[in-house]
Protein backbone atom coordinates (compact mmCIF):
# COMPACT_ATOMS: atom_id res chain seq x y z
CA UNK A 1 0.00 0.00 0.00
CA UNK A 2 1.05 3.54 -0.66
CA UNK A 3 -0.15 6.65 0.12
CA UNK A 4 0.31 10.48 -0.72
CA UNK A 5 0.57 12.02 2.55
CA UNK A 6 3.57 13.82 2.18
CA UNK A 7 2.30 15.24 -1.12
CA UNK A 8 -0.88 16.49 0.60
CA UNK A 9 1.02 17.69 3.57
CA UNK A 10 3.50 19.81 1.70
CA UNK A 11 0.63 21.26 -0.79
CA UNK A 12 -1.30 22.78 2.33
CA UNK A 13 2.15 23.59 4.00
CA UNK A 14 1.90 21.91 6.90
CA UNK A 15 4.76 20.06 9.12
CA UNK A 16 4.58 16.84 10.38
CA UNK A 17 4.26 18.02 14.03
CA UNK A 18 1.06 20.25 12.82
CA UNK A 19 -0.61 17.53 10.70
CA UNK A 20 0.28 14.45 14.08
CA UNK A 21 -1.44 17.62 16.20
CA UNK A 22 -4.82 17.43 13.69
CA UNK A 23 -4.66 13.78 13.40
CA UNK A 24 -4.63 13.18 17.03
CA UNK A 25 -1.12 11.06 16.84
CA UNK A 26 2.45 11.41 17.62
CA UNK A 27 5.05 12.49 15.41
CA UNK A 28 6.69 9.60 14.72
CA UNK A 29 3.39 7.81 13.62
CA UNK A 30 3.24 10.36 10.78
CA UNK A 31 6.77 9.71 10.00
CA UNK A 32 6.59 6.09 9.36
CA UNK A 33 2.83 6.51 7.75
CA UNK A 34 4.86 8.94 5.05
CA UNK A 35 7.65 6.56 4.51
CA UNK A 36 4.84 3.76 3.94
CA UNK A 37 6.02 1.59 6.68
CA UNK A 38 3.11 1.87 9.16
CA UNK A 39 -0.45 0.76 7.93
CA UNK A 40 -2.87 2.45 9.56
CA UNK A 41 -6.13 1.47 10.83
CA UNK A 42 -9.23 2.75 9.11
CA UNK A 43 -9.86 4.95 12.17
CA UNK A 44 -6.65 6.80 11.76
CA UNK A 45 -6.49 6.59 7.53
CA UNK A 46 -9.72 9.04 7.88
CA UNK A 47 -8.57 11.24 10.67
CA UNK A 48 -5.48 11.87 8.31
CA UNK A 49 -7.71 12.31 5.27
CA UNK A 50 -9.91 14.73 6.51
CA UNK A 51 -6.83 16.73 8.42
CA UNK A 52 -5.71 17.00 4.79
CA UNK A 53 -8.74 17.75 3.36
CA UNK A 54 -9.18 14.86 1.25
CA UNK A 55 -10.56 11.57 1.56
CA UNK A 56 -9.16 8.21 1.90
CA UNK A 57 -9.67 7.16 -1.71
CA UNK A 58 -7.42 9.59 -2.87
CA UNK A 59 -4.62 9.24 -0.18
CA UNK A 60 -4.25 5.97 0.01
CA UNK A 61 -3.56 3.67 -3.21
CA UNK A 62 -4.01 -0.34 -2.43
CA UNK A 63 -3.11 -1.64 -5.70
CA UNK B 1 -3.51 22.75 27.31
CA UNK B 2 -6.81 20.32 28.04
CA UNK B 3 -8.11 18.90 31.28
CA UNK B 4 -6.56 15.17 29.82
CA UNK B 5 -3.24 16.58 28.72
CA UNK B 6 -3.23 18.26 32.27
CA UNK B 7 -3.98 15.41 34.43
CA UNK B 8 -1.40 13.01 32.13
CA UNK B 9 1.14 15.56 32.50
CA UNK B 10 0.69 16.16 36.22
CA UNK B 11 0.65 11.22 36.28
CA UNK B 12 3.65 11.61 34.60
CA UNK B 13 4.98 14.03 37.01
CA UNK B 14 3.97 11.94 39.96
CA UNK B 15 5.71 9.20 38.36
CA UNK B 16 9.08 10.49 38.25
CA UNK B 17 9.06 11.62 41.56
CA UNK B 18 8.13 8.34 42.87
CA UNK B 19 10.79 6.62 40.70
CA UNK B 20 13.46 9.08 41.96
CA UNK B 21 12.41 8.33 45.74
CA UNK B 22 12.37 4.57 45.68
CA UNK B 23 15.42 4.52 43.94
CA UNK B 24 16.77 6.69 46.56
CA UNK B 25 15.32 4.52 49.50
CA UNK B 26 15.97 1.25 47.91
CA UNK B 27 19.80 2.14 47.33
CA UNK B 28 19.96 3.60 50.91
CA UNK B 29 18.44 0.78 52.57
CA UNK B 30 21.09 -1.05 50.52
CA UNK B 31 23.70 0.64 51.72
CA UNK B 32 22.61 0.62 55.59
CA UNK B 33 21.25 -2.95 55.69
CA UNK B 34 24.11 -4.84 53.99
CA UNK B 35 27.57 -1.82 54.71
CA UNK B 36 29.16 -0.24 52.17
CA UNK B 37 31.70 -2.67 52.14
CA UNK B 38 29.68 -5.58 51.61
CA UNK B 39 28.75 -5.28 48.85
CA UNK B 40 30.19 -7.43 46.35
CA UNK B 41 29.73 -8.37 42.83
CA UNK B 42 25.98 -9.30 42.60
CA UNK B 43 25.02 -6.31 44.49
CA UNK B 44 27.35 -3.93 42.72
CA UNK B 45 26.07 -5.16 39.49
CA UNK B 46 22.35 -4.80 40.21
CA UNK B 47 22.97 -1.66 41.41
CA UNK B 48 24.25 -0.74 37.94
CA UNK B 49 21.53 -2.39 36.08
CA UNK B 50 18.93 -0.80 38.74
CA UNK B 51 20.67 3.00 38.11
CA UNK B 52 20.36 1.86 33.99
CA UNK B 53 16.71 1.23 34.10
CA UNK B 54 15.95 4.28 36.19
CA UNK B 55 18.26 6.26 34.23
CA UNK B 56 16.07 5.52 30.86
CA UNK B 57 12.34 5.54 32.66
CA UNK B 58 13.42 9.22 33.98
CA UNK B 59 14.14 10.09 30.19
CA UNK B 60 11.13 8.80 28.89
CA UNK B 61 9.14 10.36 31.57
CA UNK B 62 10.82 13.91 30.61
CA UNK B 63 10.30 12.86 26.83
CA UNK B 64 6.84 12.37 27.00
CA UNK B 65 6.00 14.93 29.42
CA UNK B 66 7.53 17.51 26.85
CA UNK B 67 5.37 15.62 23.98
CA UNK B 68 2.29 16.20 26.18
CA UNK B 69 3.39 19.86 26.42
CA UNK B 70 3.56 20.29 23.24
CA UNK B 71 -0.18 18.90 22.71
CA UNK B 72 0.82 15.59 21.29
CA UNK B 73 -1.18 12.26 22.81
CA UNK B 74 0.72 9.99 25.11
CA UNK B 75 -0.03 6.94 23.12
CA UNK B 76 -1.70 6.42 19.96
CA UNK B 77 -2.44 3.81 17.49
CA UNK B 78 1.12 2.75 16.65
CA UNK B 79 2.89 3.52 20.05
CA UNK B 80 0.02 0.99 21.52
CA UNK B 81 0.65 -1.72 18.62
CA UNK B 82 4.06 -1.44 19.57
CA UNK B 83 4.14 -1.88 23.24
CA UNK B 84 2.31 -4.88 23.01
CA UNK B 85 4.40 -6.40 20.67
CA UNK B 86 7.39 -5.33 22.46
CA UNK B 87 6.07 -7.10 25.86
CA UNK B 88 5.04 -10.04 23.96
CA UNK B 89 8.38 -10.27 22.46
CA UNK B 90 10.06 -9.54 25.76
CA UNK B 91 7.95 -12.40 27.54
CA UNK B 92 8.55 -15.05 25.14
CA UNK B 93 12.82 -14.08 25.14
CA UNK B 94 12.51 -14.06 29.29
CA UNK B 95 11.34 -17.41 29.49
CA UNK B 96 15.01 -18.66 27.53
CA UNK B 97 17.16 -15.67 29.65
CA UNK B 98 15.33 -17.48 32.84
CA UNK B 99 16.11 -20.80 31.43
CA UNK B 100 19.49 -20.00 31.00
CA UNK B 101 20.42 -18.80 34.37
CA UNK B 102 18.79 -22.04 35.75
CA UNK B 103 21.13 -23.65 33.86
CA UNK B 104 24.27 -21.60 35.15
CA UNK B 105 23.16 -21.94 38.69
CA UNK B 106 22.83 -25.67 37.99
CA UNK B 107 25.99 -26.24 36.61
CA UNK B 108 28.24 -23.40 38.55
CA UNK B 109 26.03 -23.49 42.17
CA UNK B 110 27.22 -20.31 42.87
CA UNK B 111 24.30 -18.14 42.72
CA UNK B 112 22.72 -16.91 46.04
CA UNK B 113 18.74 -17.19 45.58
CA UNK B 114 18.36 -13.11 46.09
CA UNK B 115 21.03 -12.48 43.71
CA UNK B 116 19.38 -14.92 41.19
CA UNK B 117 15.79 -13.20 41.88
CA UNK B 118 17.49 -9.89 41.07
CA UNK B 119 19.90 -10.86 37.66
CA UNK B 120 16.48 -12.44 36.71
CA UNK B 121 14.23 -9.53 37.25
CA UNK B 122 16.69 -6.65 36.26
CA UNK B 123 17.76 -8.70 32.88
CA UNK B 124 13.65 -8.96 32.11
CA UNK B 125 13.61 -5.22 32.58
CA UNK B 126 16.43 -4.58 29.82
CA UNK B 127 14.77 -7.35 27.56
CA UNK B 128 11.83 -5.32 27.36
CA UNK B 129 13.60 -1.63 26.69
CA UNK B 130 15.83 -3.36 24.09
CA UNK B 131 12.65 -4.71 22.58
CA UNK B 132 10.52 -1.46 23.06
CA UNK B 133 13.45 0.33 21.24
CA UNK B 134 14.00 -2.24 18.96
CA UNK B 135 10.37 -2.54 17.69
CA UNK B 136 9.86 1.48 17.76
CA UNK B 137 12.79 1.56 15.18
CA UNK B 138 12.25 -1.21 13.00
CA UNK B 139 8.78 -3.03 14.11
CA UNK B 140 6.17 -1.88 11.47
CA UNK B 141 6.62 -4.52 9.11
CA UNK B 142 5.87 -6.88 12.29
CA UNK B 143 2.53 -5.14 12.93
Amino acid sequence: MTNKIKKYRQQLNLTQEELARQAGVRRETIVFLEQGKYNPSLQLAHDVAVALNTTIEELFDFE
Amino acid sequence: MNKKQEFNKFYLMLTLLGMVILGVVLLGAMVILKGAQEINTYTGGSIIVALIIMVFAIYLVIKRKKEISQGFPQHDERSRKIMNLAAARAFYISIYWVLGLMWLDILTEKMPVNAALGIAIMGMALIWMACQFYYNKYGDKHL
